[in-house]
């Protein structure tokens, strides 16, 4: 479904900080599947991410998306399709519009942003049901402005506002990292049950390792823009945490992380 | 009496006017939160080209028009420097300015030009429509820029409660957004730079008419005009939820003038003017940005 074949990527090229962090990088992603990604500091999850999301642009190499080439479409246009939940919760919505015109906003997105009415009372009824099902109090606040509402809060607004229109690929990147332990563990519960209902194929940087063996059913370990674990199926399952941060242990030891 | 009675005339009139001025920069400083710098060569633009036709014996909406399509383009080229050519869009704004100040004088032929035998919007139809015994000719301007100003407020009502003025809206606050929409942020940006500068030149080519005359010069600090009556206006007003940001904005704008009509007829002279303003942005920016702190940091003890 999505794959990235022989992607390079050079930070600082042609200077003495030259680091070249993909080198014919390649990975294959099947549809439906749940992708977590594991890695340290500068391991290139989020590098991989951007690349993926057009916000970088790889140096060579091609993207695909159901066998069309993207590399060259820039962020907005990759966006119809696929869709980003950011760590800082702050980025997934508008803050000085309601939770109402947010959501109105995002299920124009397949539609044209035209001249017709831009929040109609109609959608009222469907986003109230929509906002209680993730069950974080917002149906009472749908007047109310997004700058107001606390991060969890915000978070489950992003994943809602993200997901409503089936995304063919859903993006997370690090999207309960800035939460408070209780917070992150609901939108990752909330996170799993969307991904599920939807049926859709996701990737997720996290820096949370019993996350990335909890959810999911491929893991991958990055470092130094290679995939030092690619485990599905059985194998994923089969994994335990203190493998894990063994692995990790020694790779932040040598690496001095 | 009478002075007060001609002072409250001044101050309604010049206020409602220059309000479609602040109504572009809402749109550009406020809701897109780009600083636009065209708007000191938009401005003058509007008027000559208002100028030109009217001196030419041109319908004086139709001169209006053209003043507001003049101003389209000048915003559009700013949006376009900004955007495509990735120049900042303060840079954008003083370049497309200083190219404006000669094609304002190309436009109007000389640097001053006195509109005072040409038709004008208030000496005509449907201005005369008004019975003379309701006031003099100064009442009858300001009711028809009143209904000018209240026509433009409500069609950019109308607009900003669209899709697309919802993405507009979206866009100053959060370009991210506008990128998951799967929608060009610097189109956007294109669009209401286009729209704010329109209105910018709306208001120097209805003020060409009404004050009768284009003189060169007649846009320097208009945007600090506008800006500080949008700030002024959200400082007193913005807090009331069901007041519209184009009611507060023209609300605004009054106010401003009212202040700096005050000034002059306390006997502060005529040449100190631009710094009054100057100095008046300043207050009001200050005390905005205090109050602003003051209210953030309720809200946040209040959580």
């Amino acid at each position: 479904m999505l794959r990235l074949h022989h992607v390079d990527k050079v930070y600082f090229g042609g200077t003495v900080n030259e680091n070249s962090l993909f080198r014919g990088f390649d990975l294959e992603v099947e549809r439906g599947s749940f992708v977590s990604i594991v890695g340290s500091n500068g391991s290139g999850k989020t590098s991989l991410l951007n690349l993926i999301c057009g916000t970088l642009a790889p140096d060579a190499g091609q993207i695909t998306l159901d066998g069309q080439d993207i590399t060259r479409w820039p962020e907005y246009r990759r966006a119809r399709r696929i869709s980003r939940v950011f760590q800082d919760p702050a980025l997934g919505s508008c803050q000085n519009l309601t939770v109402f015109e947010n959501l109105s906003l995002a299920a124009r997105r397949t539609q044209s942003y035209n001249l017709r009415r831009g929040v109609t009372e109609r959608d009222r009824a469907r986003f109230g049901e929509l906002l209680a099902s993730l069950d974080m109090g917002l149906e009472h606040r749908l007047d109310q402005v997004t700058g107001t509402l606390s991060g969890g809060q915000r978070q489950a607004l992003a994943l809602l506002m993200t997901t409503m229109n089936t995304p063919d690929l859903l993006i997370l990147d690090e999207h309960t990292a800035a939460l408070d332990p209780k917070s992150s563990q609901r939108i990752m519960a909330l996170t799993d049950e969307i991904i599920k209902r939807h049926r859709l194929t996701t990737l997720m940087v996290t820096h949370n390792l019993r996350f990335a063996l909890e959810y999911g059913d491929r893991l991958l370990m990055m470092h130094e823009g290679h995939l030092l674990r690619d485990d599905r199926g059985s194998a994923k399952e089969a994994l335990v945490l203190d493998d894990l941060l063994d692995q990790f242990n020694q790779i932040s030891i040598e690496y001095g992380n | 009496m009478e002075q007060f009675v001609r002072i409250l005339i001044d101050i309604g009139e010049q206020g409602l006017i220059f309000s479609i001025l602040a109504l572009g920069l809402l749109i550009s400083y406020r809701i897109l939160n780009t600083p636009d710098l065209t708007v000191d060569g938009s401005f003058p633009l509007g008027a000559a080209v208002s100028a030109a036709l009217l001196t030419r014996g041109a319908n004086p909406w139709l001169a209006l028009g053209a003043s507001l399509l003049a101003g389209a383009v000048a915003g559009l080229t700013t949006g376009l420097l900004n955007v495509k050519l990735r120049i900042t869009a303060l840079l954008s704004g003083i370049i497309v300015m200083t190219m404006l100040y000669s094609l304002n004088l190309g436009i109007a032929g000389t640097a001053n030009v006195g509109l005072f035998n040409s038709r004008n919007l208030f000496s005509e139809a449907p201005a005369d429509w008004i019975p003379a015994r309701l006031g003099p000719y100064r009442i009858r301007t300001m009711v028809v820029a009143a209904i000018i100003v209240l026509a433009v407020k409500l069609l950019l009502d109308l607009y900003l409660a669209t899709r697309s003025g919802l993405l507009l809206r979206a866009t100053g606050d959060n370009q991210q957004v506008t990128v998951a929409l799967g929608r060009d942020p610097g189109l956007v940006t294109i669009l209401g730079l286009t729209l704010a500068n329109s209105l910018v030149s709306l208001a120097g080519g209805l003020l060409a008419q009404q004050q009768g005359f284009f003189e060169i010069s007649m846009g320097t600090g208009q945007m600090v005009n506008g800006l500080a009556s949008v700030i002024i206006g959200t400082a007193l007003f913005g807090r009331i939820r069901r007041l519209r940001l184009t009611t507060v904005a023209i609300f605004g704008s009054i106010i401003f003038k009212g202040l700096l009509t005050i000034a002059i007829n306390l006997g502060l002279s005529a040449n100190y003017m631009r710094l009054m303003q100057g100095l008046l942005f300043l207050i009001i920016l200050v005390s905005s940005n205090l109050s602003d702190k003051e209210a953030r940091h309720a809200t946040a003890s209040s959580r």
